[in-house]
């Protein structure tokens, strides 16, 4: 372009003085030149910084000042970057598919199998009246190995209470010691919301009120007057 | 590269912020249009001295109108070149940034950058009539200016 210009053939124009908006001047020639010695800020971190963000949030070109651009081939949209896009999240999925299914196969295989915690209640000897304590190591509860962030009650069959609080409390369970207790046990009636107890049967006869039976005085008996 | 693409872009900006501006912008669609070089067509530099420039004239365009006159011939100024040597070139610079904003334009494109004012007209939108009127303006208030600095 400038060069072109430089190369044109000034002897053309007729009125070279003239015509001056035409060719730079001299002195134009030497502003050129000083001009590309001009200093130039230290600005360079932070024209990169804005840069790289404007590059980062892919906001899209306010216009395409390029000088050469090529037609792109392909429908828009549909270029290499979307297959390559498509493919990826394909990938992905494909990737988050199998993680699941391998976490749920490891949970069923590495669940602690939890231990049989039996109750062992103390045997009572009907003839004898004595009670077989059971054996101390079955009172307790085994801990499961597998799960640290449960805690275990244990279960004491006696009547004493553990009152250290920074203990786990157990839980008392009330047993009856002998089967004698169970056969003087009163059947009480079960009461609910839904059952009324049956209304007391009411006294006297129907249609006559307690006044009825009043004496009054005032009245002379007929028997008695004529005497 | 730096002193080459920010030395392009303070030619048009008004000062070194918008320099700034131009060049984060320019390098931006450089990046974007990377695939679109044809080292065929020219070097690098060109390719890039291009996009800074089309940058430059976006923002110029926001900024301010070019005026309609036209003008086909002018006298050529009377300036001492002499003047123009001793002056410095931050100092020269600064008085072609005190042009208006279209004159300023037209004559870096013509004067530095070497544009012919047929590709400035179809840059800027405006007849090369238009260009050349703005290329006069810029002369006159120079050598006015430069005048003063003589005195």
């Amino acid at each position: 372009m400038a060069f072109e210009r430089s190369k044109k053939n000034t002897a053309a124009k007729i009125n070279i003085h003239k015509n001056v908006v035409n060719t730079p001047t001299p002195y134009e020639t030497i502003i050129a030149a000083k001009l590309e010695q001009l200093p130039v800020p230290d600005m360079a971190d932070s024209i990169w910084a804005s840069i790289e963000m404007q590059l980062d949030a892919g906001l899209p070109g306010d216009g395409d000042n390029t000088p050469s651009n090529k037609p792109t081939t392909g429908k828009p949209g549909m270029g290499k970057g979307f297959y390559f896009s498509l493919l990826t999240a394909i990938v992905i999925t494909i990737i988050l598919i199998n993680r699941t299914n391998k976490k749920q196969n490891n949970t069923n295989n590495t669940l602690p199998a939890i231990p049989k915690t039996e109750m062992v209640t103390p045997v009572a000897d009907s003839n004898t009246h004595t009670i077989v304590p059971p054996a101390k190591n079955n009172n307790v509860v085994p801990k499961n190995p597998g799960k640290k962030d449960t805690s275990t009650i244990p279960i004491f069959s006696g009547n004493r209470i553990n009152f250290d609080t920074a203990k786990p409390q157990p839980l008392i369970v009330n047993k009856t010691d002998s089967a004698a207790l169970l056969k003087d046990k009163v059947a009480l009636p079960l009461l609910d919301s839904a059952t009324k107890p049956p209304l007391p049967k009411p006294k006297g006869i129907k249609g006559i009120t307690p006044g009825d039976y009043k004496i009054k005085g005032d009245k002379k008996d007929p028997q008695k007057k004529g005497e | 590269m730096y002193a080459f693409a920010m030395g392009i872009a303070m030619r048009y900006a008004v000062d070194e912020h918008e320099a700034a501006d131009i060049m984060s912008h320019a390098f931006v669609k450089m990046f974007r249009s990377i695939h679109t070089f044809d080292e065929t067509k020219g070097n690098f530099h060109g390719w890039l001295k291009r996009i800074i420039i089309n940058e430059s004239l976006d923002h110029i365009k926001q900024r301010s109108r070019f005026s309609t006159q036209e003008i086909d011939i002018a006298d050529e100024p009377a300036i001492n070149n002499a003047v123009i040597e001793r002056t410095d070139a931050a100092e020269i610079m600064q008085l072609i940034k005190q042009l208006p904003p279209a004159t300023h334009a037209v004559f870096v494109l013509y004067a530095i950058d070497g544009f012919a004012h047929k590709e400035i007209a179809a840059q800027l939108n405006i007849s090369e009539g238009t260009s050349k009127w703005h290329l006069s303006e810029a002369r006159k208030i120079l050598q006015q200016k430069l005048t003063s600095i003589k005195t």
